[in-house]
C-alpha cells in the first residue's frame, strides 16, 4: 500500500480531525455552531472550513494544480486574516495536518514502512504552509489598498467639484469644512 | 501584540483546550481593527454632553468621573421606569437561544459575546445584580455582576459591535429587541462621557450645519448645482433643483452622502431626473440637508433633536408633505419614533401623489413618503417612460437595507421598481434577504477605518450571499437603499467579492428613464459609454 492509497482510504477521518482542529481555534462557546450549522448562508465560516479542507486534502494527496491549492487556502485565510488571530495563528492550521496524519495512521505507516513517502507529504504540507503565508500577506495588502480607495470614495464628488472650481480659476469656499481626514 | 511573543515551538501549538475563562469574566483586549476611537472632546462640548475629555479605549485609564457607577445606576433606574420595554427585555428572556446564531458579528467572528443573547446579558447581568432581589442577595450565583471598570470596558467593546440592525429580534419568540438594549447601554455610557468619534462628530455637524460633514448652505447649493450641470452634460436636459423654496408642495430630504460621495451621487442624479420629468413641485432644504439620523446611535435626545430639523424645515418652508430619499436610519426614526418624539406633524397634509391621486395612508402620522413607494406608484400608473435595456450591462441583485426592511416593512416597492427598470435581476438566497437580510456590518456608527477588520467580519454573511449570485448569475452590481450601505458595501465587496459594484435603486431608475428633450445619452449615469448596439462594454465592471 502506498501512502497515497492510505490517505485516500482515510480521507474522511483525517479531514474531519483537521476541521475540528481549525474550529477549535475559535472560542469554545461558538464552536458547536460553526461545526453543526450546515446551511452555507447561515454559517459561512463553517461552510468554508468544511468545503475547503476537503479540497485541500484532495490537492495534497493527488498533487493537483497548485492554483487549486492556492484558491482553497485563499478562501480560508481571507476569513482568518480579518479575525482576532495573530498572523501565525491565522495560517498555522495547515501544519496541524502533520500530527493528525502521524497520529491517526501511525500503525499503518509503520506496517507498510511508509516513512519516506510520509516525509515527502510533510514537505508538501510545508509548501502549503508557505503558500498560506503568501495568501495572508496578500489579504493584508489588499486591506491597505481598500482603505485608501475607501477614503477617496467617501468624498469623491466634493474633491472633484473642488478641482473643477479650481480649474475654472475660482477657488470656491464651499468645501472648506469638509476636508478633515476623518470624513467618510 | 508584541508582549505575546511566543517561542517557535509554541507557535505551532494549536489550542484544543477548554475555555480559558467564563463569559462572566469581562476582560477585553482592544485589538487593532475591532473598536472605534473615542468621541472628540470639542464635539462633546459643542453638544453640551457631560464629562467631555480626551481619552481612548486602548488606554488603561479612561479618566472616569468620580462616582461614575452611581451615575450609571441612577440612569439605569430612570430608564427602567421610563421605558416599560426595557424592563420587559431585562426580565423576560428565557435564554432559548433562538437569536444566538442570527447576528452577523457572531456568524462572522465566532465570538460568543456577539450572540445577541449574550450581548444583552452584559447589561442584564448588571440589572440582575442591582435591580432584582435574587441578584442583590445571591450576586454571581443568580447571574448578577457588579459594575466594574472591566464590565464597563466590555460594554463599550460589545455595544459598539452591534449595528442595531434588529435581525436577531426577528427570531426572538418574545420580540426582544437587542438593538434597543444596545441603544440603552450606549445612553448609559454617554452619561459618563463615553461615546465614539464617528457618532459624536456627525451628530455635532448635523446639529450645526444640518449634515454630517458640516457642509454649509452655500456648499450644499454648490453641490446640487454641480449635479444639475453634470446631469445636463449626461442627458442634454437642464433640470431644476429648487432649494429653500417657500410654498413648494413637497420637501425632499436625502442623506447628505448622496451629494458628495460615490456611488451615492448617481442616485442623486436619478432623483433629479425623476422629479424634473414628472414636474414635481418640490424643494430641497439647506438645513434639512441630511436625512441620516446619527442621533439614533447616540441617545433618544439626540435622535429627537436631529429628527426635528426635518419637520421644522417643513414648517418653515410651508410644504404640504415630505418625500425622503434612499436613507436607512432616517426611516427607522421616522417610522418608529418620530411620532412620539416630535409628533404630531399636524401642520402637514396627508400625502397624496399629485400625479396618480394615490393616498399614502401608511404615512398619515409622519407625513413622510419613502421615495421607493412614490416611484413604484408612478410606475404602476404608467407615469414614467422607461427603457430597462439601458441597464442591461448590469446584472443586478438587491440588498435589503436593515432599516427600510425591518423597521418599516419596505419589501415589495423596491423590488417592483428594480424589476421595472432592469432586465436582469437575481435575488440572493432566501435566508439572506427581506426580513432576514444580513446587515452591511457597518451601521450604527461603526463604519470607521479603525474598525475595519470588525466590519469585514460582520459583513461576511452579506458578502457570502453576494458571492453566491455573483458565481451563479454573474451578478455585477449590488443595489441598496441606504447611504451607509453605499459607503460601506464597496470596501466589503472589494475584500470578499471583487468585481461587484454597489449602486442605488434610483440610479437604475435614472438610467432607464426616458426624458423629454434628451440627447442620445451615449453613457449611463456613471459616464460609461454604451456599446453601439445599445449595450455597454464591460469596462466598468
Ligand atoms: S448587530 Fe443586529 S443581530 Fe447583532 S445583536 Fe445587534 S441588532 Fe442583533
Ligand atoms: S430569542 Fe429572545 S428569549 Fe430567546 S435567548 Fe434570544 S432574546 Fe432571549
Amino acid at each position: 500500500m502506498t501512502l497515497q492509497e492510505l490517505l485516500t482510504k482515510n480521507r474522511e477521518r483525517v479531514v474531519e480531525k483537521w476541521r475540528q482542529g481549525i474550529i477549535d481555534t475559535y472560542p469554545v462557546d461558538g464552536r458547536g455552531f460553526l461545526r453543526q450549522q450546515d446551511d452555507r448562508f447561515a454559517n459561512p465560516i463553517g461552510y468554508v472550513v468544511r468545503e475547503e479542507t476537503d479540497r485541500l486534502f484532495g490537492c495534497l494527496v493527488n498533487d493537483t494544480d497548485p492554483e487549486a491549492t492556492r484558491s482553497s487556502l485563499d478562501k480560508l485565510i481571507r476569513i482568518r486574516a480579518v479575525q482576532d488571530f495573530l498572523p501565525s495563528e491565522a495560517v498555522s492550521f495547515v501544519l496541524l495536518l502533520k500530527p493528525i496524519i502521524r497520529e491517526l495512521l501511525a500503525e499503518e505507516i509503520e506496517t507498510h514502512a511508509l516513512h519516506d513517502e510520509l516525509q515527502t507529504t510533510e514537505d508538501a504540507i510545508d509548501g502549503m504552509q508557505l503558500m498560506a503565508l503568501d495568501c495572508y500577506t496578500l489579504c493584508r495588502d489588499r486591506i491597505s489598498e481598500i482603505k485608501v480607495n475607501d477614503a477617496r470614495r467617501s468624498t469623491a464628488k466634493l474633491i472633484e467639484r473642488l478641482n473643477a472650481r479650481l480649474a475654472e480659476g475660482s477657488t470656491g469656499n464651499s468645501c472648506n469644512n469638509a476636508d478633515k481626514d476623518n470624513d467618510r | 501584540m508584541a508582549e505575546d511573543v511566543k517561542k517557535p515551538e509554541e507557535l505551532i501549538q494549536i489550542d484544543y483546550g477548554p475555555p480559558k475563562r467564563s463569559w462572566m469574566d469581562p476582560t477585553v483586549k482592544f485589538e487593532r481593527g475591532s473598536y472605534n476611537y473615542a468621541a472628540v472632546k470639542d464635539n462633546q462640548e459643542y453638544l453640551s454632553l457631560p464629562f467631555p475629555r480626551k481619552w481612548q479605549p486602548y488606554e488603561d485609564d479612561w479618566q472616569l468621573p468620580d462616582g461614575w457607577e452611581e451615575i450609571i445606576f441612577k440612569g439605569f433606574k430612570e430608564r427602567l421606569e421610563k421605558y416599560r420595554s426595557l424592563r420587559i427585555f431585562m426580565d423576560i428572556c428565557v435564554r432559548c437561544g433562538a437569536c444566538a446564531d442570527k447576528c452577523h458579528f457572531f456568524i462572522g467572528s465566532g465570538d460568543p459575546k456577539n450572540m445577541p443573547v449574550l450581548r444583552a446579558e452584559l447589561l442584564r447581568s448588571v440589572y440582575r445584580n442591582d435591580f432584582t432581589t435574587a441578584g442583590k442577595v445571591l450576586g454571581k450565583f443568580a447571574g448578577g455582576r457588579k459594575l466594574t471598570v472591566g464590565v464597563l470596558k466590555e460594554w463599550f467593546y460589545y455595544f459598539y459591535q452591534c449595528t442595531e440592525c434588529r435581525r436577531c429580534s426577528v427570531f426572538c419568540p418574545y420580540g426582544i429587541d437587542t438593538a434597543e438594549i444596545t441603544m440603552m447601554a450606549r445612553e448609559l455610557m454617554n452619561l459618563i462621557g463615553i461615546s465614539i468619534e464617528w457618532i459624536g462628530t456627525p451628530v455635532a455637524n448635523c446639529f450645526r450645519t444640518g449634515n454630517h460633514l458640516g457642509i454649509q448652505p452655500h456648499g450644499f447649493k454648490d453641490s446640487i448645482d454641480f449635479a444639475v450641470d453634470e446631469l445636463e452634460e449626461l442627458t442634454g436636459v437642464r433640470v431644476e433643483a429648487p432649494i429653500n423654496k417657500k410654498g413648494a408642495e413637497i420637501l425632499f430630504v436625502a442623506p447628505s452622502a448622496d451629494y458628495f460621495a460615490s456611488p451615492h451621487y448617481y442616485t442623486l442624479l436619478g432623483y433629479l431626473q425623476l422629479f424634473h420629468e414628472i414636474g414635481l413641485d418640490y424643494t430641497w432644504s439647506s438645513y434639512a440637508s441630511e436625512g441620516g439620523n446619527f442621533g439614533l446611535f447616540h441617545s433618544a435626545e439626540m435622535m429627537k433633536r436631529l429628527n426635528s430639523k426635518i419637520y421644522m424645515e417643513a414648517k418653515r418652508l410651508g410644504v404640504k408633505w415630505i418625500i425622503g430619499g434612499e436613507c436607512g436610519h432616517m426611516w427607522r426614526v421616522v417610522h418608529q419614533y418620530m411620532d412620539t418624539l416630535n409628533g404630531p406633524a399636524d401642520f402637514l397634509e396627508e400625502p397624496v401623489s399629485p400625479f396618480t391621486g394615490t393616498r399614502f395612508e401608511n404615512t398619515r402620522a409622519t407625513k413622510m413618503v419613502h421615495i421607493s413607494e412614490f416611484t413604484a406608484d408612478l410606475i404602476h400608473h404608467n407615469k414614467l417612460k422607461l427603457d430597462p435595456s439601458r441597464n442591461d450591462h448590469w446584472r443586478v441583485t438587491y440588498h435589503d437595507s436593515c432599516n427600510p426592511v425591518r423597521a418599516m416593512g419596505l419589501l415589495e416597492e423596491p423590488r417592483y421598481v428594480i424589476n421595472s427598470v432592469c432586465n436582469n435581476f437575481h435575488e440572493m438566497p432566501e435566508n439572506t434577504i427581506r426580513e432576514q437580510t444580513f446587515c452591511c456590518g457597518s451601521g450604527a456608527g461603526l463604519g470607521t477605518d479603525e474598525n475595519f477588520e470588525m466590519r469585514m467580519r460582520g459583513g461576511l454573511p452579506r458578502a457570502n450571499a453576494v458571492q453566491y449570485v455573483h458565481d451563479k448569475h454573474d451578478v455585477n452590481i449590488l443595489l441598496c437603499m441606504c447611504a451607509i450601505d453605499k459607503a460601506t458595501l464597496p470596501p466589503l465587496l472589494e475584500y470578499w467579492v471583487p468585481g461587484v459594484e454597489v449602486g442605488g435603486v434610483h440610479e437604475m431608475v435614472g438610467n432607464a428613464l426616458i426624458m423629454k428633450g434628451q440627447h442620445d445619452r451615449p453613457t449611463d449615469l456613471r459616464g460609461t459609454p454604451y456599446e453601439q448596439d445599445g449595450k455597454e462594454g464591460d469596462d466598468n465592471v
